[in-house]
């Protein structure tokens, strides 16, 4: 790829809260609906640490519905696993009705974070 | 010639439409955060014993409307997101006649209001005020909550500080 010709320049320094938007917005440009972005959350969820996001919650402590209240190394995970998800997001043709499109949003999101899993020491 | 006219003043779901809407959230609800295996024999049966005949149109209203709202529960990392896009209610929406009580479904679960509050917080804080503009469904129906007398608890000085479109 292209960096400089594919990656918007941008002014500010790109943090956890750029990396979400970008995630996001991925999803919704993709044509995914608003039921995709909690279902997609899920799957990377499960797959990354094993449990469900209420879990992670509640097993860290942190307050619930606030990821920047997480430890930070459950902070960075997200980050690898929004970034690979987005550009896999952005290289995958999604198609099909409503429902059709929010699955395959799903499933390129499950995908990508198994493929990024193995990278944290918590799944060896 | 009659030419069907391009609205209706019944801006409610149609029944069959309706039906696949709760399907997709109930299955979902089950997949995404029961983490079960949907039975989708089991659909029908579901929604009677929780909302009754399923011959009338009410008991699929109130299913979709209870359903839509534990739907936003699937994988809320970032209570925001409740803002921007779960209850960012727009006309353009199909869900938009329900978007109140959707909302008081939603109120009706534990920690539903701190999640908004959570929410409004985490708006607050990562977002421009151009981009909080984009939330302007939610600030809408945050209004018509509170002139109906609800909505108690959340923070107005919040909701009041972003212009209206």
């Amino acid at each position: 790829m292209d960096l400089l010709g594919q990656s918007q320049p941008v002014r500010g320094r790109v943090d956890g809260v750029t990396v979400r938007k970008d995630f996001t917005q991925t999803i919704k440009a993709k044509g995914g609906s608003n039921r995709a972005y909690g279902r997609a959350t899920a799957r990377m969820t499960e797959e990354l640490f094993g449990c469900t996001t209420d879990e992670l919650y509640e097993h860290t402590g942190a307050r619930a519905g606030d990821r920047s209240t997480l430890p930070q190394d459950a902070q960075t995970a997200y980050v690898v696993g929004e970034v690979a998800a987005t550009h896999r997001l952005k290289n995958t043709e999604i198609a099909g009705n409503q429902q059709q499109r929010d699955e395959q949003v799903v499933d390129t999101v499950q995908e990508s974070s198994r493929e990024v899993k193995g990278l944290f020491p918590w799944n060896w | 010639m009659v030419r069907e006219p391009p609205f209706s003043l019944d801006s409610s779901m149609k029944l069959k439409e309706l039906k696949t809407q709760v399907y997709d959230l109930w299955q979902g609800y089950i997949t995404y955060h029961s983490r079960a295996v949907v039975q989708p024999a089991d659909f029908n049966a579901d929604i009677r014993r929780e909302f009754g005949d399923l011959r009338r149109k009410s008991t699929w209203e109130r299913a979709f409307c209870r359903y839509s709202a534990l739907h936003s529960r699937i994988g809320l990392l970032d209570a925001d997101r409740l803002i921007w896009s779960d209850f960012n209610f727009t006309p353009d929406r199909e869900d938009y006649p329900y978007r109140h009580r959707i909302f008081e479904e939603w109120l009706s679960l534990p920690e539903g209001l701190e999640m908004i509050k959570t929410g409004l917080e985490i708006l607050f804080r990562d977002y421009t005020s151009e981009e909080r503009e984009e939330a302007d469904g939610f600030l809408e129906l945050v209004k018509e909550q509170r002139a109906a007398g609800k909505l108690a608890g959340v923070p107005v000085g919040l909701v009041g500080a972003v212009p209206a479109r």
